[in-house]
């Protein structure tokens, strides 16, 4: 204990003292958000993929419980792991109306390009309508496809001010095009 | 710390989508209809609708060359050359 009667050695201790303590409260106010995001469900992958070090080897009777803790834990971090990529694995959930209900709100396209963007879509709702009553749809799905990707583009592109709506347009493609070419007349 | 996140939350925000003026609404209409603009806003706008609620809009582009576009009642979007 004669470093404590220093006092360069006890301003030492403190500073280490208070950046220990910093790095504690970031740390603690990065767990507080676990439940709202899915930043911080990286923040717990990363956890799980950097498991703390088992020390084995001879060790006192309260080491001892400590270590079959950790390894009690290690299999509910990789359930936690399996979970997260479940739920990673599934895109969001964005109905086709809802898409449509924020196309027509956003500012980011004029009135009269959204009235031209209406026709467009209308016209080729009319034209897969026309193959399916034909009983065409089948050999035309192709032109029909690269049509509609021509079209989700042209729509993209004009929301250039507007990314969060074209990144939703861009992930729900997919099922838009199903909502189109199932859907029965 | 408080004030710093606080500092670094406004500067990281989305921000929201900013309107488009009529000029430039104009422009994007005629090039999405296939006619070259050479520009993102059109000048010398001039409006005109009918009783049966058929709008008409002239427009100049920024490579010279006029242009109309017709609205008709049912929202049918249709552009001509003028010169």
């Amino acid at each position: 204990m004669k470093f404590l009667k220093r006092p360069l050695s006890l301003v030492f201790l403190l500073s280490v003292c208070l950046f220990e303590l910093t790095f504690a409260g970031c740390a603690k106010s990065k767990e507080a958000i676990v439940s709202e995001g899915r930043v911080v469900e990286l923040h717990v992958v990363e956890r799980a993929v950097e498991p703390e070090p088992v020390y084995v080897g001879e060790l006192e009777p309260s080491e001892e419980k400590l270590v079959e803790e950790t390894a009690v834990e290690e299999p509910r971090s990789k359930e936690k792991l399996s979970d997260l990529q479940k739920i990673e694995a599934k895109p969001p959930e964005i109905t086709v109306e809802e898409l449509i209900e924020r196309l027509k709100k956003t500012e980011a396209i004029g009135f009269l390009t959204k009235l031209a963007i209406r026709a467009d879509v209308l016209d080729f709702k009319k034209s897969v309508e026309l193959y399916r009553k034909r009983g065409a749809l089948k050999e035309t799905v192709d032109t029909l496809k690269s049509r509609f990707n021509g079209l989700m583009l042209k729509i993209m592109a004009l929301l250039e001010r507007d990314p969060p709506l074209s990144k939703d347009i861009y992930s729900a493609r997919e099922s838009i095009w199903k909502s189109l070419v199932e859907a029965k007349s | 710390m408080k004030v710093l996140f606080v500092i670094m939350a406004v500067l990281f925000l989305p921000s929201q989508a900013q309107a488009v003026t009529q000029a430039e609404d104009v422009a994007t209409t005629i090039m999405l209809r296939g006619h070259p603009c050479g520009g993102s806003a059109v000048s010398q706008i001039q409006e005109q609708s009918d009783s049966a609620g058929n709008r008409t809009i002239r427009a100049t582009c920024p490579n010279g060359v006029r242009y109309q576009v017709d609205v008709s009642s049912e929202g049918r979007v249709s552009v001509k050359r003028l010169n």
